[in-house]
């Protein structure tokens, strides 16, 4: 048992890194296509930084005025020849600057009060671009060390506050979810398909533990995957796991089942690979749009949002974003990641019961 | 002791798998014994793979019974499969998996040493391949090593789907010499085949079947022994000849003209005595004779004579039409 279950998972471990193709979807794309979307949403634009502003009286055009003539006046030259200041302002309400900020539009914004003798700078202690910004920002508006004034930094902890931070639970749903489609669904009726299935199925091989294979083989595949994109995701933006590595791990193993299941039961009958093709699109396509991976599904109707968080999909990426950017633990989790396995549990009996072999 | 008196290790009993307009069995007995090379000789679509995918378990049949060393398939799986060894028509593995690491696969299936991969290796004569991917393996190649995996658990019955079809003479040699060194071993072997030279080498049995059913069955020399009586001229004239020119030539089996009457075959049970009556018959008629064969039956034109088709799917109209 354990020998066949051994070498199932080892030899799929090599059919899968002897593909090329396979590593670039999985390895590469995910990370090519944040790396675009993060690069899109002006994640890494060094070029200005715009900043929130709260001004009811404008006084902020009375401080700017004085700012300019201070560094007009001094050889240094703030930012560059051209330009006086990095910055761009948007004058906003507070409702509007805190959905910029969860939009990525704007990393702090502040507030002018007391007829401009007092700014409150609204940001994220722990965002070090939020940070420059503020003693940018700071250091532009009261030069000197003359200048009569009084400054608050307000910590604003918003979780998810930049879209790359949106994205990257959302892709990793999404890795977990086409792993499970095409890694164990596709290579299923591949299998089927060149009857490759009918001769294992023709030895004396246990079919349970050839089917467990695929998940198991999955999971491991699927860390690496994980940590793939993950380190990516740490080291080019900065993206952090808030909450609990546990219950982020339990989510993972859950969401493996679950796909794992749904992939048997889009495999258990089929055996024509292009048909395979089609109904793993047909399947997995709609989660991918709705479930939020790209954007919150807030958006849609009410009523369709009752439905969408229910899906399997939408389970796994609210979990992994909970846990990523709430600073989610297990007991959060714990509803979502039962409602997964039981999902996979059903969809693998159903399987297993009318699963095709021959 | 003699194979009749051994214990059958199958039996097959009144068989039928139907299909929407397909009796792919119908109604068939078979009994093997152990030892036994069987060889299942026919057309494709004959029912073959059908019927041997039904002795494999593979296949439910409509009704019947099968029995594999007494037991049925029903609640026996696990057991029947560890003593049996199959190569199915088509064999594909997985195209990135070394020949080696295929070998072991099924080793562990069927819980084998790892060292009976190398045995098995020498055995298929794929030494030099042990490393080679699926994919890069020629179509001979490929065979040998369903067939090594079909062994891999020393089979006490071996089952052969089609093993050489579409391989070149060369290849299909090396896969006969294989099977007929397992001669020694006392496996019992059935073979599919739409080969009749591969069924006469390798079979001491030969079952003819046909549109689901069996139509000649016996050792090579009884069905040798049955239908050599039973000779073949094959000629073509320069003009068409009337459909009952040679009925009521004393020996005349059967007669088959081809579609312009200008060719055909008699199926005879004396060449030395037939032949001048037809000669004679031509000649009064004031029809040339083109080109003439002679010869005893084979395994194919007795599949003629009893279906009107080829085992190689070529019709009576194609034999018929030899000299064009």
């Amino acid at each position: 048992m354990i020998r066949q279950l051994k070498i199932l998972v080892i030899s799929q471990f090599k059919e899968f890194f002897r593909e090329p193709e396979v590593i670039f979807w999985v390895f590469m794309f995910p990370i090519i296509l944040s790396w675009i979307l993060g690069i899109a949403f002006g994640i890494k634009g060094e070029g200005t930084r715009t900043v929130g502003v709260l001004d009811k009286d404008g006084s902020l055009h009375k401080l700017m005025e004085q700012a300019e003539k201070y560094h007009a006046s001094v050889p240094f030259k703030y930012f560059s020849s051209k330009t006086k200041h990095p910055f761009k302002f948007l004058f906003t309400d507070r409702e509007g600057a805190l959905t910029a900020l969860r939009e990525g539009k704007i990393e702090i914004f502040i507030e002018v009060v007391q007829d401009g003798t007092k700014i409150k700078y609204h940001y994220d202690p722990k965002s070090s671009e939020a940070r420059l910004t503020f003693l940018l920002l700071e250091h532009y508006l009261f030069p000197g060390e003359t200048s009569e004034h009084e400054s608050e930094p307000v910590a604003l902890v918003v979780p998810g506050s930049r879209y790359i931070d949106f994205l990257i639970p959302g892709l990793l749903g999404m890795e977990i979810m086409n792993s499970g489609m095409w890694g164990i669904g596709w290579a299923l009726i591949e299998f089927r398909s060149k009857k490759l299935l009918r001769r294992m199925a023709a030895s004396p091989m246990n079919r349970n533990i050839f089917l467990f294979s695929y998940v198991i083989a999955r999971l491991l595949l699927g860390i690496v995957e994980f940590l793939a994109i993950y380190l990516f995701a740490y080291f080019y933006f900065g993206v952090k796991i808030e909450g609990s590595i546990l219950a982020l791990a339990i989510v993972f193993i859950s969401s493996t089942f679950a796909f794992g299941g749904i992939a048997f039961l889009v495999a258990s009958r089929t055996a024509s690979t292009r048909v395979g093709n089609g109904i793993i699109n047909a399947v997995s396509f709609p989660f991918m749009l709705v479930s939020g991976i790209f954007f919150s599904y807030h958006n849609f109707p009410e009523w369709a949002v009752g439905i969408i968080r229910w899906l399997p999909l939408t389970m796994v990426i609210d979990s992994i974003r909970s846990i990523f950017l709430e600073g989610a633990g297990i007991p959060q989790i714990l509803l979502p990641s039962a409602a997964l396995i039981i999902l996979g549990v059903v969809f693998t009996s159903i399987s297993v019961k009318i699963f095709n072999w021959y | 002791m003699t194979a009749n008196e051994r214990e059958a290790v199958i039996e097959v009993r009144d068989v039928r798998r139907y299909f929407k307009n397909v009796k792919a069995v119908d109604g068939v007995d078979l009994r093997i014994r152990q030892g036994e090379y069987v060889a299942l000789l026919g057309p494709n679509g004959a029912g073959k793979t059908t019927l041997v995918e039904i002795i494999e378990g593979i296949q439910q049949p409509d009704s019947g019974e099968i029995k594999i060393m007494n037991k049925s398939w029903n609640g026996n799986e696990s057991d029947l499969r560890k003593k049996m060894g199959i190569s199915l028509q088509e064999t594909y593995f997985v195209d990135k998996l070394r020949v080696i690491e295929i070998l072991n696969i099924f080793a562990a299936f069927y819980n084998q040493r790892e060292s009976v991969s190398e045995e098995i290796l020498t055995i298929i004569g794929m030494q030099d391949k042990r490393k080679s991917y699926f994919m890069n393996l020629s179509g001979g190649q490929k065979q040998r090593l369903a067939l090594g995996v079909a062994l891999i658990n020393k089979p006490e019955i071996l089952i052969l789907d089609e093993p050489t079809t579409g391989l070149d003479p060369q290849a299909r040699r090396e896969i006969w010499n294989i099977v007929r060194q397992l001669k020694k071993t006392n496996t019992t072997l059935i073979l599919t085949t739409h080969y009749m030279e591969e069924a006469e080498y390798l079979c001491n049995r030969v079952i003819i079947m046909d549109k689901g059913k069996f139509i000649a069955e016996g050792t090579l020399d009884e069905l040798l022994t049955r239908y050599a009586h039973r000779e073949l001229i094959l000629f073509s004239t320069e003009m068409p000849v009337k459909d009952d020119l040679f009925d009521n030539i004393p020996g005349v089996i059967k007669t088959y003209l081809n579609l312009q009457g200008n060719g055909g075959c008699i199926f005879v049970k004396s060449i030395t005595v037939t032949l001048p009556v037809v000669l004679k018959k031509l000649e009064e008629n004031g029809i040339k004779l083109e080109k003439l064969e002679c010869r005893r039956m084979n395994l194919n034109d007795l599949f003629l004579a009893l279906t009107g088709r080829s085992l190689d799917d070529s019709t009576i109209e194609d034999t018929c039409n030899f000299a064009i």
